[in-house]
């Protein structure tokens, strides 16, 4: 089932905001032939070089409720791959389950198998540590640490060991620049993060994870509770970065979704449903659910 | 200086294997895991030691306890009214029935009053005073028993004493004094809670009373209070817990006479000072230390049963009236 | 509906200020330095020279052991319930209502028990063994202050912590603990506090004396307590020293209150709201 015209009108819409980059590391395939290479009762799942991040038939229980269900992905080292569906559906479960934040709850279980570079991470018990390093977190709201704008970017740096403090301004500005968030706060570094608004805040705890200097970033939502330019400006960021770091950015707008996604991921009452290429897959989605929620018969 | 940094760890063209940085910080990983291990064990140790006092202290009340209540027998240890120490006589009646009155009297006086209170502070006040005023009475709740039981001696007995007709033998160290002193310590706590409970009552539900037409007042009794009751009722049974257990106040104002009062301005013994007031002559008398402790033991009985049957209570109460 | 509830109110704080007013207006005329920094003279019941040195460095003492040691328990026992147990787990919950439980356990029988131990272990009431007694009954009390601290951190803060590389035990010390500060510092200077007036434990715990304690082994004198046994005396320069004592404990209480609720704001700077 196509959506040509919805898809047609959301995307003029899109044009008058900012034109998609078209970088793609793969071919431009049509969408149905590429499927065809897939199996599909066997998952999807390639453990190389250029997909770090590789679930196999991972199910996430809290208690007895389960939150995830037999989900095979891989998430590829660069580009943006957005992860959509209506609430509830898990989204944030997989993304907790990705660096092991989901631990923090009680009766937490996890079936399967997922691998960070070759390694697998759920039956570890030691240290997290490293894996968690590895992998940037932005949460729905931000939360900037208790201290001020300078010792927030430091933080990350400080636990690697970094203790000079001329290499930790440096660090700090460099990463604040990136942000595009330098010349805002360059003279008050020393003061506290209450200072900020919301879209600075989300900013700064951008660059805080990224001075930690992560492979992938997961983003949870994370504009959702930000204004219209804050948004823009962190999406412009996070295209900025894709080429240097993965993110896998979890999000309820559609918009959103298509305005930034490389690649983009259905979830379902915690399955999943279906995965692609973008814009293919906004386009012409394969399954019949997916496309009645893109064309927004449910949210 | 600020775009050119270290090569970063990995490359845009896939992972790299971990770095030898990264190995560093492994390293200063499992260090610092160590010490939050140590620090985890420690913080358990702390949890099991607390739990252990608290077992220790409740075993060893009861091993004391079954002591006397073996030789005295439970009947005449519970129910007599007999307490002559030097005689081999415990009766522990009358001061259960002390302790009962005084707390009886003190709620009677300070639920009513501390609960309308709370509703002059979270309903009625303007936001300015309202702050100034909760931050007095949060003050006040940290004044000890001691001064509360001095203001008692001072004031509250010399009043009773000269209200009492004259030539009644009233001493003014009797229920009511206790059972006033006592009501004005728990007024701060009930208040607080109360505060607590009646803030917790969504806005929404007033909103809804007063846009159906209802007045303020009848919204504030009818409404407010109805759904903040399972919070104000365990606000009565803290207060409730802390009245049964002060011992100070009660030692200083409410008369140390073993007896079952007959009436409000008759002197009485209320278990807590009992346990006070023997400190010293506890080893001279044979058997007078487990009488004591059967009194403690007593003490945390009751308060343990009152408060496990209140909860019950409040629980399903809570259950009828919460909708959501 | 709201002139009872005025007139209620207006009955609370004319009783509570009748209170600090009757103590106050008697008491501290009375705080001369010989006073403050003399002892009792002849006998603290029967000596009306003097002043109340012993209580006021007795309960000092008593009250700053107890509550040192009373922190450091309960803190390590947070740390534990906020770092070693997940969120909502059996553990911490059966130890947050252990502490409620504990923190309901009137004052006198901490000091029963102490005296029962006391008794089988020989030994006589002392300094050591009232800010054990008393460090055990402020220990629950803080734990509970803490916890409350500690809850009021937003998850989301300890994720992102987590998510930077940091290890649980690093998180709750150097970020936990700076959001929650003030709920720290009002958590210590609320178990000092309670303390300070506790007289039921102390009683039975560390004794009575005249004199400033020397070394832990010897009975110590407190605030509380010198008003307990000083009011009742025939004697008029003893009675005054219990309304000095009780205007001593009453001024030093409500300034730590306050101390407690400024550094709370003042301490505030960085936190996150």
């Amino acid at each position: 089932m196509k959506t040509l015209s919805q898809g047609t009108i959301e995307r003029s819409a899109e044009s008058l905001i900012k034109p998609r980059p078209t970088v793609r590391t793969e071919t431009a395939a049509p969408f149905a032939s590429s499927l065809e290479t897939e199996d599909a009762g066997a998952s999807p799942v390639r453990t190389s070089a250029a997909a770090p991040i590789v679930t196999d038939h991972l199910s996430v229980w809290y208690g007895r409720q389960q939150a995830v269900f037999d989900i095979s992905l891989s998430f590829p080292s660069t580009g943006i791959t957005t992860v959509i569906g209506p609430s509830g559906c898990g989204k944030s479960t997989l993304l907790r389950t990705l660096n092991r934040i989901a631990d923090e709850y009680e009766d937490v279980r996890y079936e399967g198998s997922v691998k960070i570079n070759g390694i697998e991470i759920l039956g570890r018990k030691g240290n997290l540590e490293i894996l968690r390093s590895k992998l940037g977190l932005l949460l729905q709201r931000p939360y900037p640490l208790p201290m001020s704008i300078f010792d927030n970017v430091a933080y990350g740096l400080r636990l690697q060991g970094i203790r000079a403090r001329s290499e930790l301004a440096d660090r700090v500005e460099h990463y604040l620049r990136i942000c595009h968030l330098w010349h805002e706060v360059e003279y008050k570094l020393r003061g506290p993060t209450s200072a900020l608004s919301v879209g600075q805040q989300q900013r700064l705890c951008l660059a805080r994870g990224l001075a930690v200097e992560p492979e992938m970033i997961l983003a949870d939502e994370a504009t959702s509770a930000l204004d219209p330019i804050s948004t823009k400006i962190i999406e412009e960021l996070m295209m900025e970065q894709k080429e240097r770091i993965g993110v896998i950015w979890v999000t309820h707008t559609l918009r959103q979704a298509r305005r930034i996604a490389d690649r983009a991921v259905f979830l379902y009452m915690g399955k999943l449903v279906e995965w692609g290429e973008a814009p293919d897959f906004f386009d012409s989605p394969r399954e019949v659910l997916t496309a009645e929620y893109l064309a927004g018969a449910f949210s | 200086m600020s775009t050119a940094l270290p090569a970063t760890q990995h490359n845009p063209a896939g992972a790299a294997p971990l770095s030898v940085s990264t190995s560093i910080n492994c390293e200063k990983a499992q260090r610092s895991s160590v010490f939050g291990n140590l620090l985890r064990i420690a913080g358990a140790s702390a949890a099991v030691l607390l739990a252990l006092v608290q077992a220790l202290l409740l075993t060893t009340l009861i091993l004391k306890a079954a002591g006397s209540i073996i030789e005295l027998g439970p009947i005449r240890l519970f129910f007599s009214l007999e307490w002559r120490p030097s005689r081999g006589e415990f009766g522990l009646a009358s001061f259960a029935f002390g302790s009962l009155a005084v707390c009886v009297v003190a709620l009677l006086l300070a639920v009513p009053i501390g609960i309308l209170a709370a509703t002059a502070l979270t309903e009625y006040m303007p936001e300015g005073p309202r702050r100034i005023l909760r931050s007095l009475i949060d003050l006040l709740s940290g004044i000890p028993s001691v001064v509360y039981g001095l203001w008692g001696v001072v004031t509250v007995v010399p009043v009773i004493r000269n209200l009492a007709p004259a030539g009644s033998g009233v001493t003014g160290y009797c229920v009511l004094a206790a059972g006033l002193v006592l009501a004005v310590m728990v007024l701060p706590i009930i208040i607080q809670l109360s505060c607590q409970a009646l803030d917790a009552v969504p806005i929404g539900l007033r909103e809804a009373s007063l846009s159906l037409g209802a007045q303020k007042g009848h919204t504030v009794a009818s409404v407010t209070l109805r759904r903040a009751m399972p919070g104000l009722g365990s606000a009565v049974l803290l207060a409730f817990a802390r009245a049964a257990g002060e011992t100070m106040t009660v030692a200083m104002v409410a008369g140390s006479v073993a007896q079952i009062p007959r009436g409000l301005l008759d002197p009485v013994y209320p278990l807590p000072a009992l346990i006070a007031n023997t400190y010293g002559e506890l080893l001279s008398v044979p058997s007078y230390e487990g009488a004591v402790m059967t009194a403690a033991l007593l003490l945390i009985v009751f308060e343990a049963l009152f408060i496990v049957i209140s909860s019950l209570i409040l629980k399903r109460w809570e259950a009828r009236l919460c909708v959501q | 509906m709201r002139t009872i509830s005025y007139i209620a109110l207006a009955l609370v704080l004319i009783l509570l200020i009748s209170l600090l007013w009757s103590i106050l207006i008697r008491g501290l005329p009375l705080l001369d330095w010989e006073m403050l920094t003399k002892i009792p003279s002849g006998g603290f019941y029967l000596g009306g020279e003097g002043g109340i040195a012993n209580a006021i460095i007795g309960s000092l003492y008593l009250a700053g052991g107890a509550t040192v040691l009373g922190f450091f328990l309960a803190f390590l026992a947070v740390l534990w319930m906020h770092g070693g147990t997940n969120r909502d787990s059996r553990a911490r919950r059966s130890f947050r209502l252990l502490a409620t439980c504990m923190s309901g356990v009137p004052t006198v029988i901490y000091g029963a028990f102490a005296f029962l131990v006391m008794q089988a272990a020989g030994v006589r009431a002392c300094l050591g063994a009232g800010i054990l007694a008393v460090g055990f009954f402020v220990t629950p009390i803080i734990v509970r202050a803490l916890d409350e601290a500690f809850l009021a951190v937003p998850n989301g803060l300890m994720e992102s912590v987590l998510g930077l590389g940091s290890n649980k035990t690093r998180g709750l010390l150097t970020v936990a603990a700076r959001q929650s500060v003030g709920g720290i510092v009002t958590a210590l200077i609320l178990g000092f506090t309670r303390a300070l007036g506790n007289s039921a434990t102390v009683l039975f715990a560390a004794g009575f004396t005249d004199s400033i304690p020397d070394s832990l082994s010897r009975p110590a004198a407190s605030l509380p307590l010198a008003v307990y046994f000083q009011l009742s005396s025939p004697i008029e320069g003893v009675r005054e020293r219990a309304f000095a004592a009780a205007a001593v404990l009453t001024v030093l209480i409500l300034i730590l209150s306050l101390t407690a609720r400024f550094l709370e704001r003042r301490l505030g700077r960085y936190m996150i709201r």
